[in-house]
């Protein structure tokens, strides 16, 4: 009689609409599990009316395992029924039931006694779908198909990708938020301002047709970004790598900020965070207003300060520029040292003149009775000759150099007043170029001075072409080795200001020779004490006092000295005029003094200055040119001192020019590169002029060898 | 030997002692043929005999909405006395003569057949608890007997009765059968 009967009215799902709860409605008629005792056989079946019971529901998933359980105490009504909501007293572990599409039984126990600790099972079933549902959680492992309208009061969330086969409206002003990548392969349409808090990745061209677009914080470009109209950034730009086919204008301060110490050093050119390329012009800096010293167009810093600059400059900038005055100075010297240079080669021409004519003048002694006649040897008469031709040839180039050096001071004076803009400054002093060291592994400090033989420098300044120095910190370096061959040069001063170690005191405009006991360093030499011989060794003269009788590091003028060696030929030439007075004023008191002296003075003594001289060699010429048809092999007549006087002809002077061509082209020179040889060879007139200027010096010096050869046979 | 109607209705409690609420007897038939043996002129008698009875009764239950109906067919046998209280001179001359007795009897009563009513569902009582065991009747009757003649006379009576049971019935069902019945009967004198 024990045995139970359940009749289960209803078991219905809700769904959560409004006021509804959240559960499973669960109605039941109770049946009492107690037969009525009546008379004969009892009664069986009865519904429990108003009775208090307790209800125990409990959800099992597939494999048994609880997933909820609550216990509610009721009572039935006046049917026997009960109406409860399953999840209504344990609330919070019902939201937690995974409705994940996997089976749900939900088993019923049932106390009779009302107290809840005494449970009998009533019944088990599964739970299917309703109607109407009400899910926290369902997992549809099939295909899910809504054929209305779906509302999602909740976050929908998608695990796997999500196809939408027609139009997605978010609507309410609601934000759309993607944690993700947004991949659109079609047209994205936005109507309204696109917010974007994170990074946007555009992996193909971005095309903004409405203008202007606002960046408000840093862009940064990872790749190519094309402008085919002005680009305009009011705020920061982080470019990567940015390419303007147009130009571009910059209107706010640009800074170049490149870490390029990991591509090389100074000789890789990529190594340089800004290069200007691709046009046949470099760069042009433009200034605000009018130019002048206090405008850079250009300053050089470091971590700590300015170092250089390159500032704009007026005329009257220029004028009282000390550089400017120096290289007028330096143009100036240049001229009187060409000067000095082609009165140097003339003269030299002169005694090769004189030398050709002593080879052409024999005076061999003879054995025999009578006058001994013996001709002057060819081969040196040939080699007279062609020094003749070189000694010519220098002249002509130091000439031309001369005539260079005036139009350039010229050029320079009118180009640096036409041309004035901006001036180099720097805390360098001198201009140096790079000169080969003699010796690949000596070694050589700043300051130290050097000798230089043949255009390679060593510290041995004996016997030495020119004296210099080993520039510091020059403001300019030309002759730059080229790569990896820096270790074979050094850095020579050549003009300006440089330091240089020196043992003794120094006064300023001291000059500094090198010390002779001491490779490296120098000695300064009062300008009173200076010997001709010294100047050849002079490395420049001191600006500066240093009263240490030891050692001293004294700022050097170099390259500023050589109209120095123009003021002792002043003065020599003064002398000789001075002597040649002498001589004149001796003569002519000779002249009346000893009888006879003024006649043979007039006779035999020819005054190479003198103007008549050129007649008379006139008219030995035209002696010679009639002598020469009678003599082929040109011996003038024999005089009575019995010496053989021959004059070189044309062809043997053009023998002599040949021979110093090939010379010249045997030591690897090209005609082309030597105005003199340049000029023999295309201009005919010049040549003639050349071969008249040789008879001519040749003439002069016959005449002149004559007289001395008469003066000492009486 | 006599016949009539007896109104029948069950005093029942259940094994906790609660009775059925809204139960009603019924109106059942009955029959009973017997000897009747007078002693001595005392105007006692005794008597027995045998009877065919038929009980029923039936009830409703609101609150579980049930009804519930039974009943029973019993063969009984019964003895008694009676007393014939009034009783004129006896005269054989007249023809007819009135008494008045009272009478008492017991009987035990077995059942015979019998069926139950739950709802729609007939239940055979057949072997069923209460119904399975004999009853026991204590009943008292008054009636009046007129004699037709000498040896035959007719009589009509009204008589109680109630079952009673035997053993400790205190924490079972218990089920008493009040029954009032009206008879009528007809009396032959074996020995005039």
């Amino acid at each position: 009689m024990k045995q139970l009967y359940l009749l289960i009215a209803s078991l219905l799902f809700t769904v959560s609409v409004f006021s509804q709860k959240h559960g499973i409605s669960y109605q039941a008629v109770i049946i009492d599990p107690n037969a009525q005792e009546i008379p004969g056989v009892d009664k069986e079946g009865n519904i429990l009316p108003n009775t208090q019971i307790a209800i125990r529901f409990t959800i099992l998933d597939a494999t048994n395992a609880e997933e909820f359980t609550e216990v509610q105490i009721t009572n039935t009504d006046r049917y026997g029924m009960i109406n409860l909501i399953i999840g209504h007293e344990n609330f919070d572990d019902f939201t937690r039931i995974s409705w994940d599409g996997t089976q749900k039984d939900l088993k019923v126990d049932i106390d009779f006694t009302g107290v809840g600790d005494t449970f009998v099972d009533l019944s088990r079933q599964d739970l299917t779908f309703a109607p109407y549902a009400y899910h926290r959680n369902i997992t549809a492992t099939g295909t899910l198909r809504v054929d209305d309208n779906t509302s999602l009061n909740g976050e929908l969330l998608v695990e796997g990708p999500t196809n939408l086969n027609s139009s997605l409206d978010v609507n309410n002003s609601n934000n759309t938020n993607l944690t993700g990548m947004l991949n659109v392969v079609g047209v994205t349409q936005l109507d309204s301002n696109l917010l974007v808090v994170g990074k946007t990745a555009l992996m193909d061209s971005l095309n903004v047709n409405q203008s202007p677009s606002h960046f408000d914080g840093n862009i940064a470009v990872e790749d190519t970004a094309t402008f085919n109209g002005p680009a305009i950034f009011n705020a920061p730009v982080d470019f990567v790598e940015i390419t303007v086919n147009g130009p571009s204008h910059l209107n706010g301060q640009v800074t170049v900020h490149a870490d390029m110490d990991t591509l090389g050093d100074k000789t890789n050119y990529n190594a340089y965070p800004l290069l200007v390329e691709g046009g046949s012009q470099g760069m042009a800096i433009k200034v605000e207003g009018s130019r002048s010293s206090s405008n850079n167009y250009i300053s050089f810093w470091d971590g700590t300060q300015m170092w250089g600059r390159i500032e704009g400059q007026t005329i009257g900038e220029l004028t009282s520029d000390p550089g400017y005055a120096f290289s007028i100075a330096n143009q100036t010297l240049g001229i009187i040292s060409g000067t000095r240079d082609f009165v140097i080669a003339g003269l030299e021409a002169i005694q090769a003149g004189i030398d050709l004519t002593a080879a052409s003048t024999s005076s061999t002694a003879c054995v025999g009775l009578g006058a001994c006649v013996t001709a002057p040897i060819p081969s040196t008469i040939a080699a007279s000759v062609v020094n003749l031709v070189l000694k010519i040839a220098n002249t002509a180039l130091i000439g031309a150099g001369l005539g260079m050096n005036v139009a350039g001071l010229a050029d320079f004076i009118i180009s640096s007043e036409e041309n004035i803009g901006v001036t180099y400054q720097s805390g360098a002093g001198d201009y140096a170029e790079w000169l080969p060291k003699a010796i690949s592994t000596e070694a050589f400090l700043p300051g130290e001075i050097v000798g230089v033989r043949n255009g390679s420098i060593t510290k041995s300044t004996s016997g030495a072409d020119k004296i210099m120095v080993v520039s510091t910190n020059p403001i300019v370096l030309g002759n730059m080795p080229q790569l990896n061959e820096e270790k074979n040069y050094e850095k020579i001063a050549f003009m300006g200001q440089v330091p240089v170690r020196v043992i003794g005191e120094v006064e300023p405009g001291d000059y500094i020779l090198p010390n002779i006991f001491v490779e490296g360093f120098g000695t300064a030499v009062h300008p009173d004490d200076m010997k001709i011989a010294d100047y050849k060794k002079v490395a420049g003269v001191a600006w500066s006092v240093k009263r240490d009788p030891n050692y001293n590091y004294v700022n050097l003028a170099v390259g500023l000295n050589t109209n120095d060696m123009a003021m002792i030929i002043q003065k020599q030439d003064d002398q000789l005029n001075d002597l040649q007075e002498q001589i004149d004023h001796t003569n002519s008191l000779l002249s009346t003094l000893v009888p006879g002296f003024k006649e043979a003075l007039d006779q035999n003594y020819v005054n190479i200055e003198d103007t008549t001289l050129a007649k008379k060699s006139s008219n030995e010429k035209a002696e010679k040119s009639e002598t020469s048809t009678h003599n082929e092999d040109h011996l003038l007549a024999s005089t009575a001192n019995d010496i053989v006087y021959i004059t070189p002809t044309r062809e043997q002077l053009m023998v002599g020019i040949e021979q110093a061509k090939a010379m010249y082209l045997e030591a690897g020179n090209n005609l082309e590169d030597h105005p003199f040889w340049k000029k023999m060879k295309e201009e005919p007139a010049y040549q003639e002029e050349i071969l008249q200027l040789m008879e001519n010096k040749f003439d002069k010096a016959m005449h002149t060898h004559k007289a001395i050869n008469q003066k000492f046979a009486k | 030997m006599d016949f009539g109607k007896t109104f029948s209705t069950f005093e029942y409690k259940n094994s906790e002692g609660n009775e059925l609420v809204n139960m009603i007897g019924t109106n059942q038939n009955n029959l009973g043929v017997g000897y009747r043996h007078c002693i001595q002129k005392t105007g006692f008698h005794v008597l027995g005999g045998v009877s065919y009875q038929k009980y029923g009764a039936q009830a409703s239950d609101t609150i579980l909405d049930n009804y519930y109906k039974w009943d029973a067919t019993y063969i009984g046998a019964n003895a008694g006395f009676d007393y014939e209280f009034f009783k004129p001179e006896f005269n054989y001359s007249e023809r007819y003569r009135f008494t008045l007795y009272l009478r008492g009897m017991i009987a035990a009563e077995f059942l015979m057949q019998g069926t139950q009513i739950v709802n729609n569902q007939l239940t055979d009582l057949k072997g069923v608890e209460e119904f399975n065991q004999p009853l026991y009747f204590a009943r008292g009757a008054i009636g009046g007997k007129y004699y037709l003649s000498k040896s035959l006379s007719v009589y009509a009576q009204y008589m109680g009765g109630k079952s009673f049971l035997f053993g400790d019935y205190s924490n079972k069902e218990q089920l008493r059968i009040i029954t009032h019945s009206i008879n009528v009967g007809i009396s032959v004198n074996l020995n005039p």
